[in-house]
């Protein structure tokens, strides 16, 4: 493990990751606001576009590609028809540049997308940490707590991993009112049976080692054992299998989100937005492009981050036979 | 191989039970359940006694448990809320469109990962392999959902090449068999190619490494010497032991094949099981989201059966211990 972060895959996993992270937590802090949503003319317009942004006295934001001065009045292109507009109703004129274009309701689309992307790690933050904590505590427990719990747990174990993961969701979902919670609930309740069968295993390959054998033997309490032993030394592998399960996570939640049984439609996430721009696909390719383009960017980063990990820690750890195939990658 | 096929089959009878007894726990565990699904505030007190005592609500859990098991056992899944047909009626009818769909990407799936991975393992880090790897990689952090939109959106809109919904034209009954063989394939590259192309990525990763590990063992270093030719030692000796990972990962990637196939039949229109599922969930359709779910789950569990007797088949340290 001690090269890890000299490897080459996981250093760009992780600036691929880690921008995208920024860019979404900060991002609609730093950005220029964008102007109000004007529906008439500033909707789907195309990425890139260069608008003229005209606040009147009134107080209403009007939006156009085009902007034409005549005398004392200012006449606006773009929408059906121009709409012309006495000079001194216009408190203000400036530009913006929409660089990720706008939506049917002349909405932002990158402020948008970086909203969304802080919903959806949220999200799959917290349901990795729930997935962590139960497929661990999971995994330890059948490992060290005897024959029966761990007959008992790996059976449950093998139920659940015979459900596609999707028709778990969804049966929850019809059960349930969906929020946020029940969702950070629904996939980490799902996704933590590969964990805790990689955490057993491990810990059972521990306990046959010497050292583990003589800190038993000196009466370490099995917290103790867990905490100074076990935990330490699985850290590499579950660090790694985590990487890869979060980007799992991710593609669910955005699945989930996209068939409209994820957050509540109230939240946009980047899933719901690949639904949205699905309806206007001939109209405007990039509203559902664009936010699928993140979420491919995110998993293929956690993968990388995954796959180097995986490498460096086959280089420290004897070989333990062919590559591991314990389990599919979840729902795609 | 007789005995070995007939244990594991025993050793699934648990598991099958483990299944339908957590789709029951699954139901009643859950706050605001089944009875409250009928809530409708215009429905009088009377009248959800009816209803209860209908669906044998206001029995207690450990009838209810066993009325459950029964019904499962004797293959009646109930009536569905949403059509006021039989369940197995509703979902039986959609299996065929799913099991082709599922077929079709497999075929694809297994036929495009073993390409890919042949090609990329000829010269192991050369500028064919990197390239794959990194194409397959990109595939493979794909979204369904989002490739197929993408898929649609090329050659659907752009080129105007494939249908972008359905499993036949409107009129496709009156066209000759051939007519509607070609139809229906059609109608099926785009679904089931969203589908086998992601799936693809991640066999051909998987199929990549373990026949990078092969490559060095001993049994294939005597092969070599023995002055085999490059291409009989890949396609014939190495291949072979490589593909005993891509058996179990066949077994193991059902769930994902099922979950994928409700995304993209939701977004194809095509009549199958997700899209029975999808749109039961939407109505609260309960009877018919429970069935299509112990319906999966046991699809998959038979799924592995399979896989693991294939596993036995290919494997002679496994078929010959015996």
């Amino acid at each position: 493990m001690s090269s890890w972060h000299r490897n080459r895959r996981v250093l760009f996993g992780l600036i691929v990751v880690t921008t995208i992270a920024v860019a979404c937590v900060a991002g609609p802090w730093l950005l220029s606001a964008p102007p109000a949503a004007d529906p008439v003319r500033g909707s789907l317009l195309p990425p890139m576009t260069r608008v003229n942004v005209i606040e009147t006295v009134e107080g209403s934001t009007l939006v156009a590609r085009r902007c034409e001065v005549r005398d004392d009045v200012v006449i606006l292109y773009g929408g059906r028809e121009p709409l012309a507009i006495a000079a001194d109703r216009i408190q203000r004129r400036s530009s913006h540049r929409y660089w990720l274009g706008t939506d049917l309701l002349g909405r932002d689309v990158l402020t948008a997308l970086l909203r969304g992307g802080r919903v959806s790690l949220a999200v799959v933050a917290s349901s990795l940490l729930l997935t962590l904590v139960v497929g661990v505590a999971a995994g330890l427990m059948a490992a060290t707590g005897g024959a029966v719990v761990d007959g008992v747990l790996m059976r449950l174990v093998d139920a659940l991993l015979a459900f596609p993961v999707l028709f778990l969701m969804i049966l929850a979902a019809t059960l349930v009112r969906p929020s946020v919670g029940v969702l950070v609930a629904m996939l980490g309740l799902t996704s933590w049976m590969g964990l805790a069968r990689l955490v057993r295993g491990q810990v059972m390959a521990l306990r046959a080692r010497p050292f583990v054998l003589a800190a038993r033997l000196a009466g370490t309490r099995r917290f103790g054992m867990w905490r100074r032993h076990y935990l330490p030394n699985i850290a590499g592998p579950v660090g790694q299998d985590a990487a890869l399960r979060m980007g799992d996570l991710v593609v669910a939640e955005a699945t989930l989100s996209f068939l409209g049984l994820g957050v509540p439609p109230t939240v946009p996430t980047w899933g719901s937005m690949v639904a949205d721009g699905q309806r206007v696909l001939s109209d405007a390719w990039w509203l559902a492009t664009l936010p699928g383009l993140a979420v491919v960017a995110l998993v293929v980063g956690l993968a990388l981050i995954a796959d180097g990990l995986r490498e460096e820690l086959d280089r420290s750890l004897p070989h333990e036979g062919p590559s591991r195939v314990n389990e599919a990658p979840a729902l795609r | 191989m007789t005995r070995r096929v007939l244990g594991r089959c025993l050793a699934l009878i648990p598991l099958v039970w483990l299944i339908v007894t957590l789709t029951f726990v699954a139901v009643h565990a859950i706050p605001g359940s089944f009875a409250e699904t009928l809530d409708n505030p215009r429905l009088t007190p009377a009248a959800r006694e009816i209803i209860r005592h209908r669906f044998g609500l206001d029995q207690p859990l450990d009838h209810q448990y066993l009325l459950w098991l029964k019904a499962v056992v004797q293959g009646d899944l109930g009536v569905s809320f949403l059509y006021r047909r039989p369940v197995a009626e509703v979902v039986g009818e959609a299996i065929p469109a799913t099991v082709l769909l599922a077929t079709t990407a497999l075929a694809i799936d297994l036929l495009l990962g073993l390409v890919i991975a042949l090609a990329s393992v000829r010269r192991p880090h050369g500028a064919l392999d990197r390239a794959l790897s990194g194409v397959s990689l990109f595939v493979w952090g794909m979204p369904t959902f989002w490739l197929a939109g993408v898929a649609v959106l090329v050659f659907s809109i752009h080129l105007g090449w494939l249908p972008a919904s359905h499993l036949h034209d409107v009129g496709a009954d009156v066209l000759a068999p051939a007519a509607r063989l070609v139809d229906l394939l059609r109608h099926l590259i785009l679904p089931a190619g969203c589908l086998g192309v992601v799936g693809a990525a991640s066999t051909s990763r998987y199929l990549r490494s373990s026949l990078l590990e092969i490559r060095s063992a001993p049994f294939l270093v005597a092969a070599r010497a023995r002055g085999l030719g490059e291409r009989r030692l890949a396609l014939v000796h190495a291949l072979r032991p490589a593909l005993l990972p891509v058996v179990t990962l066949v077994g193991l990637s059902l769930p994902m094949l099922v979950s994928g196939s409700l995304v993209i039949e939701v977004i194809f229109a095509l009549p199958g099981m997700g899209r029975v599922l999808w749109t039961a969930a939407w109505a609260r359709d309960v009877p018919v989201v429970l069935a299509v779910t112990l319906l999966g789950a046991v699809g998959v569990v038979l799924g592995n059966l399979l896989a693991d007797i294939a596993y036995g088949l290919v494997d002679p340290r496994v078929r010959d211990h015996e």
